[in-house]
């Protein structure tokens, strides 16, 4: 009798001891996707040997790996994953910073503009905090040290930059973010008895995070001058006899910059705009990424033929574009005008040149011998995304199955302060899981827990998400743990030391915490741009 | 009839696979020592799950004869097989370990390639809906097909690439020791229940969509639900293969710090 009043009085807290559990064996370091699974199911077991856990979980395992599956939402992340990845490997991301610096390197500071600029465009589609961070670092830090940067400011600039591109739509991160958020929002809403609940969307989130993305990367930006013009010495400008001719460098940028530009306004303006949703923005991201890799990759091939159809290609889709928006190409109708015909017949000749530039981009790549290297690395950063996804589902099922849910909510409605206590406290405690854990992992197991009760509280949704991703992206920032500055001194020179990195970051966390505060004080920021858009 | 045939082979053949590394481990050169070992954990790992089942009681059970036959054939067949098979257990596990992760990464290189796939396929959607306003559902199908399949064939790829995000504050600098001791244990304590897990789980779902042929809502969308849903079982098995040659590493690192 005692030892089972033992069990029940244990059993009530098993979900607390899961969380315990979790924590303290994911700092084992073994994979967190099958941690999190392992964890799932040894509190599953423990749950049902005290008889307070419904043994049909087991049951719903292989219906949440298909729930993965057919996922509508996250079919985007693949490619968004391989766009970026396309970008990566055709080294057009070196390129842009490659001429960015030449442009601006003849101005105090400008180095450290180009890294900002250039990480926000394109850092947007890795996924991970490391790999950005470490493909900047690469890139970028030996030459500002070279031109004499001072080393703190360098490394800050590299880690605020590589972190900040995950918070800039289209990232994937916000993907995730937004799939979560969703389902939360609509769990809230129905729980407190709305039956045609309100929806928030992937666009929504995207449209919420530009506006402070942005003002993020003007702060960065202005802190950036303000050091040049105060302290020269630590940012100095590189010789204008070794850049070259002013004119050269803007015809080098003109050549490098417009391609990538308009690819991620193109996808980014269609998913905000409603024209598409993010998985078919993400396609024709990729194959931009595709067509713009094969033509750079032909210039040095020297074969003229491989570029005209790759810009055939491009002007094919421009051709559709303009097309499309002056006349009704849709087939199938009852009565077509002699116009329409002739544009339908003119639309179909375009579609047949875009297969030709696609499969000359294809040979300009292979000959580089990187089809297939990009493949498999998106491979492993997709699955990687969605082993976590699966890990994440199950450990939140057999949270839930313990009364996690409740334990929850009962503590945020504990907190002293109410809405405002509440989000506080949550913030808190996401940015000490950003010490430990990745974007990827907080967002999966965290955000489903902690949603739904403070969205019933009467948060706005898309001010949640934003506050979340920029709160977590401070995290990484933060010495001594934060994850980008973990991964810069990896690949930071020995000359560099790891006091220079935190020192660096510091001034770009005080600008992360302004950011925060003004998205707090101001939710308009986050709230009104997708409130214009959509509804 | 096939599934259950199926389902009692997996039962009878993955734990004593399962278990190898570990026995090797164990038992170092000896055949004897290792069969023994063998049968030991396959024997625990039996009662692991008639325990579980003990719970669990929506997991589907071995029909009563073969549950009890199961056990005991499993464990003469591993003790057959090893005196037959086996001339030097730590070698010949590292040679099977190198098979499986072969295998896990060939599949995972293999279905990588479908992204390019999905891309372009996608990309024709959108160009068909937004300029011709057409649409094929069997097309948009496709998308999440290739998707499925993109993901779960690769997972075992990524975990013998090491590409599986760590938590790694404290793994990164830990000692080869250390870090092939957490693998093991990662392996033994997590990764493999899992697979397992989803093996014991998957056998009604995918048989139940079998039987059915299920297909898809739309009428003319692709009616292969079925074999989509084949993949997970497929999944596991290629993460029990990767995860295999993870925990050979494992024990091979430790057996020779062991030695020095």
């Amino acid at each position: 009798m005692t030892e089972g009043f033992c069990l029940c009085a244990a059993a009530g807290w098993l979900d607390v001891a899961m969380i315990a559990t979790l924590c303290v064996l994911l700092l084992a370091g073994f994979p967190a996707a099958f941690t999190l699974a392992g964890v799932a199911i040894l509190f599953a077991v423990l749950g049902l040997s005290m008889g307070v856990f419904d043994p049909s979980f087991f049951k719903s395992l292989p219906q949440r790996i298909f729930g993965a599956v057919t996922n509508t939402t996250l079919i985007a992340v693949p490619m968004f994953v391989l766009m970026g990845v396309i970008l990566e490997r055709a080294k057009i991301a070196e390129e842009l910073l490659d001429e960015m610096a030449k442009l601006f390197g003849s101005m105090r500071g400008g180095l450290g503009f180009s890294v900002t600029v250039v990480g926000a465009l394109l850092a947007a589609s890795t996924g991970i905090v490391g790999a950005t961070v470490v493909t900047m670092g690469l890139l970028s830090l030996p030459t500002m040290l070279r031109r004499g940067y001072d080393p703190a400011l360098a490394c800050g600039s590299i880690a605020a930059a590589g972190t900040l591109g995950q918070i800039i739509p289209p990232s994937i991160v916000l993907i995730l973010l937004g799939d979560v958020i969703s389902n939360a929002y609509q769990k809230a809403q129905l729980e407190q008895g709305v039956f045609a609940p309100e929806t928030v969307s992937v666009g929504d989130l995207f449209a919420g995070a530009l506006i402070p993305g942005l003002a993020l990367v003007g702060l960065y930006l202005a802190w950036q001058a303000f050091v040049a013009v105060t302290q020269p010495e630590k940012a100095p400008a590189i010789p204008a006899e070794e850049i070259g001719a002013r004119a050269q460098a803007w015809r080098g940028a003109l050549r490098t910059l417009p391609a990538p530009l308009l690819l991620i306004i193109a996808v980014l303006g269609s998913i905000l705009a409603g024209a598409a949703t993010p998985t078919e923005a993400a396609s024709v991201g990729a194959v931009g990424a595709l067509l713009i890799a094969g033509t750079r990759a032909a210039t040095g091939g020297g074969i003229v033929s491989t570029r005209g159809a790759v810009f055939a290609a491009v002007l094919a889709l421009a051709l559709l574009v303009g097309l499309r928006s002056g006349v009704d190409l849709r087939l199938g109708r009852a009565e077509t005008s002699g116009a329409e015909t002739a544009g339908i017949a003119l639309a179909s000749l375009a579609v047949l040149v875009i297969p030709v530039g696609i499969v000359a981009a294809f040979r300009a790549l292979n000959r580089q011998r990187i089809v297939g290297d990009i493949a498999r690395q998106t491979a492993r950063v997709t699955t990687m995304v969605f082993t976590i996804f699966i890990g994440a589902a199950a450990f939140s099922l057999v949270f839930r199955g313990l009364g996690g849910d409740e334990t929850v909510r009962a503590a945020l409605e504990a907190t002293p302060g109410g809405v405002f206590g509440a989000v506080l406290s949550v913030m808190v405690v996401m940015f000490v899981l950003g010490f430990f854990l990745d974007f990827i992992e907080i967002g999966l197991v965290v955000v489903p827990l902690v949603g739904p009760p403070l969205l019933a509280m009467g948060v706005d949704p898309v001010w949640l998400g934003v506050m979340m991703a920029v709160n977590l992206q401070t995290s990484f920032l933060t010495p001594p743990f934060g994850f980008a500055l973990f991964y810069l001194r990896g690949v930071a020179p020995d000359s560099v030391k790891t006091g220079d990195i935190y020192r660096g970051a510091l001034p770009f966390i005080a600008l992360q915490v302004a950011g925060l505060a003004a998205i707090a004080a101001f939710p308009a920021l986050a709230t009104w741009l997708p409130g214009v858009l959509g509804r | 009839m096939v599934a259950g045939a199926l389902f009692w082979l997996g039962a009878a053949l993955l734990p004593p696979l399962v278990a190898a590394p570990l026995a090797a481990l164990i038992a170092g050169a000896s055949r004897a020592a290792f069969a023994a070992a063998l049968a030991g954990l396959t024997l625990a790992a039996f009662a692991a799950g008639a325990a579980f089942t003990h719970f669990a009681v929506d997991l589907p059970r071995l029909a009563p004869s073969w549950r009890l036959a199961a056990a005991p054939l499993s464990i003469a067949g591993v003790v057959a097989a090893t005196a037959f098979l086996v001339r030097d257990p730590q070698a010949d596990v590292r040679r099977l370990a190198e098979r499986l992760d072969r295998l896990a990464r060939a599949v995972g290189m293999g279905a990588a390639w479908l992204v390019w796939a999905m891309a372009l396929v996608q990309f024709t959607i959108v160009v068909l809906r937004y300029v011709f306003g057409v649409n094929f559902i069997m097309m948009q199908e496709s998308v999440t097909y290739l998707h499925g399949a993109l993901f779960l064939m690769t997972a075992g790829y990524a975990l013998a690439t090491g590409d599986h995000v760590r938590v790694d504050l404290f793994y990164r600098d830990a000692s080869p020791r250390r870090k092939a001791m957490i693998d093991l244990a990662g392996a033994y304590l997590f990764l493999f229940p899992f697979c397992l897990l989803v093996l014991w789980t998957a056998a009604p779902y995918v048989s139940a969509a079998w039987a059915a042929r299920e297909g898809s809502n739309e009428q003319s969308g692709i009616q292969g639900v079925f074999l989509l849903k084949t993949l997970i079982p497929l999944f596991a098995l290629v993460l029990i293969a990767a995860g295999f040659a993870l925990a050979s590493r494992a024990v091979d690192t430790l057996r020779s710090e062991k030695a020095a």
